[in-house]
């Protein structure tokens, strides 16, 4: 009972005492970069988000208010109707490549394989490298009159894939000013974004699958369930979470696409490859279009926020319950 | 039913298992008991199917099911960790065997109806593993093993995840469900009383090897090695001669007692001397000898049990009893003289087997 009084009359005085050198060399070192947290991220969210309602559509800033005229502009050209098809579609293909591709080899190299470091190393490798690099690399493998349509034409191929030259849009439904569907050209820039990021999602799936205790499969299996039962039934949605992970890093990956295009294939014919973001840096900084790129980023943050708030929201459901 | 033969089981360099054979009747409960590393786990899984014997079969009535895969074994397995699967209901978890098995729908709503009833677990039928106490979860986990009516259950150290309370209630509940349901069973465990309290047979084993293979009174009273003496219950060795008066008594130091023999002592003492092995009931305190001139020791130390006083007598320096004064109100002092009766109050010799 003594003990029990002492030790609250300290933990009361500790809240009244006025000054800590703990609690302010904690919230000292923070200050900076709070500031520059609070100054080139979110400050510049709301000036973007100020400058896409003003007419400063040249290279004189004119801070007048448009209201919504430059997101009506935007949504009105054919160009940024293509970047929101590609976009999705860029997102859709990439996501679900990444994630098969990278379940794959999860589950290869989760057979113990010997030399399992090296693989792990070796696939996780392209993750490393600049997505302007991977850009140029595969722009020269996949370039259709140099690259790997030699190889397909020693082995007598006749009609060789434009790949990202190609103009195609399947199934090609016309909707307002554009033709939806896929197309073609992205598959070419979906081969090299999926090989880039592809040992990304394996890594997380490994470190997933390993988190799945032996005697788990084991009572499976006495249960009775083969290999593809076991993956679908017990594995798959214990990986429930692991995949989410991986959708929502993707995804954000995905959206923010630039190099990789930049490098690659640039806009496009008839825009066929073009991203939003491309379009925005070209806008701004090339077009000087300054309040219309700031609707597209606008627009892109929207986007993103699609994908990233639903994640905020289960993140921190699981950090206050547990 | 089940017929383990020359089960051997090496690792790289090192042996698990040795030649284990033995023979389980229909709806018999046997206990695999030994001290980890003993190799029992690894004699349970070979039996699952989950690992494959270095050498020796495993028959299934006549089958030999040595090289088939689990699933075709028709074996329930309950495990330590419970291994349910957390994405699924307990319901659920009950039928994945019986979906797997195409049962139809009918047939498994009701088996898993059953199954909730008889472990008492109809109440969380549609919670979560994590939303279950232990307890429930190993419940569940009998359940899910026993589903598809599997002719042998194996269970692997089943109550030892368990706190003290609810593994004794879980014990009753596991030896109830298995006479009611008639399985055979085949439990591994390191706790000599779950075993003997559970089982119709023990097996005891020691570095991958079978100690003695009997029911629990015989493994507990007349245990054929020391390690099983020392392993199963308290027991201290002493070493007796022949009393040399032509009576079935032995003699430790001057005193001479009636003591059952095996038939290995038996040969031992005609040779010489041998040791029996004394458990602390059989040792009774008494403050003055009698005419039988019991030996004198000092007492180390008491502890109260509950049922029972435990005193650690010294009679020499290598030799400590440990004995239980049953309903025992007095504590003993350290220090205090006692003299130390010893009763066989083990098996009526009649009812020995190895003394006819």
């Amino acid at each position: 009972m003594k003990g029990w009084t002492h030790a609250s009359q300290g933990a009361r005085m500790s809240v009244r005492r006025r000054f800590s050198w703990d609690q302010f060399s904690a919230v000292a070192t923070l200050i900076p970069s709070l500031i520059l947290l609070g100054v080139f991220v979110y400050g510049f969210i709301v000036w973007t988000g100020y400058v896409s309602l003003t007419n400063w559509n040249s290279f004189i800033p004119n801070f007048s208010f448009a209201g919504l005229q430059n997101y009506i502009n935007v949504f009105g050209t054919f160009r940024f109707q293509s970047d929101l098809r590609n976009i999705v579609v860029f997102t859709a293909l990439f996501i679900i490549g990444c994630l098969i591709v990278g379940m794959g080899l999860a589950l290869l190299i989760d057979q113990r394989v010997r030399a399992e470091g090296l693989f792990r190393s070796i696939f996780i490798f392209p993750m490393a490298i600049s997505f302007v690099v991977t850009g140029v690399i595969w722009s020269w493998i996949l370039n259709p009159g140099t690259g790997v349509n030699l190889v397909l034409k020693a082995f007598g191929w006749k009609t060789l894939p434009s790949w990202f030259l190609s103009t195609t849009i399947v199934p090609n439904i016309t909707l307002g000013q554009i033709q939806v569907g896929i197309p073609l050209a992205l598959l070419a820039v979906l081969i090299a974004a999926v090989w880039q990021m592809s040992g990304f999602a394996m890594a997380v799936y490994l470190a997933g699958l390993r988190g799945i205790s032996d005697d788990i499969k084991e009572a499976a299996r006495i249960d009775g369930a083969g290999a593809v039962r076991m993956f679908w039934s017990i594995i798959l949605p214990q990986l429930k979470s692991t995949t989410t992970t991986i959708v929502i890093i993707l995804s954000a990956a995905s959206l923010k696409v630039f190099g990789l295009i930049y490098a690659m294939t640039g806009p496009g014919q008839e825009f066929v490859t073009d991203m939003p973001s491309l379009n925005m840096f070209q806008t701004t900084f090339q077009g000087d279009q300054f309040a219309q790129g700031a609707a597209i980023a606008i627009v892109l943050l929207l986007l993103l926020a699609v994908f990233i708030i639903p994640y905020l929201i289960s993140t921190l459901r699981q950090d206050s319950s547990s | 039913m089940l017929s383990v033969r020359n089960l051997t089981k090496q690792f790289r360099d090192h042996t698990a298992v040795e030649d284990f054979s033995a023979e389980v009747a229909a709806g018999e409960f046997i206990a695999l008991l030994g001290p980890s590393g003993s190799g029992k786990t690894t004699v349970l899984r070979m039996v699952a199917g989950l690992l494959q014997p270095t050498s020796g079969a495993v028959y299934l009535g006549d089958r030999n099911v040595t090289k088939t895969r689990p699933k075709d074994r028709q074996i329930g397995v309950v495990f330590q960790s419970y291994a349910l699967f957390p994405h699924l209901t307990a319901g659920d978890n009950i039928a994945f065997s019986l979906k797997v098995r195409r049962w139809s729908k009918q047939d498994t709503a009701r088996r898993v109806d059953e199954l909730l009833e008889i472990t008492q677990l109809s109440h969380r039928k549609d919670y979560y593993p994590e939303q279950m106490s232990g307890g429930e979860r190993q419940r569940v986990a009998l359940a899910r093993a026993l589903a598809f009516n599997p002719p042998l259950l194996l269970l692997d150290e089943p109550l030892s995840a368990l706190d003290a309370k609810v593994r004794i209630s879980l014990r009753e509940m596991l030896k109830d469900v298995q006479r009611r349901l008639h399985v055979t069973a085949v439990m591994v465990t390191h706790d000599q009383e779950e075993a003997l309290s559970l089982a119709d047979r023990v097996i005891v084993m020691q570095s991958g090897q079978i100690e003695q293979i009997g029911t629990p009174e015989e493994v507990y009273h007349s245990p054929q090695t020391a390690f099983v003496s020392t392993f199963v219950g308290v027991a201290t060795p002493i070493p007796v001669t022949a009393a040399g008066d032509g009576s079935h008594d032995v003699r430790w130091g001057d005193y001479a007692f009636p003591w059952l023999l095996t038939i290995a002592q038996k040969r031992e003492l005609a040779d010489g001397g041998t040791h029996i092995y004394i458990r602390p009931e059989a040792v009774k305190l008494l403050s003055a000898p009698t005419a039988r001139h019991e030996p004198k020791g000092e007492v180390l130390f008491s502890m109260f049990l509950g049922n029972a006083v435990r005193v650690r007598v010294r009679m020499s320096d290598e030799i400590v009893l440990t004995a239980d004064v049953m309903g025992g109100k007095a504590m003993y002092r350290p220090g205090q003289s006692v003299f130390v009766q010893l009763r066989d109050d083990r098996v009526d010799p009649k009812d020995d087997p190895r003394d006819r």
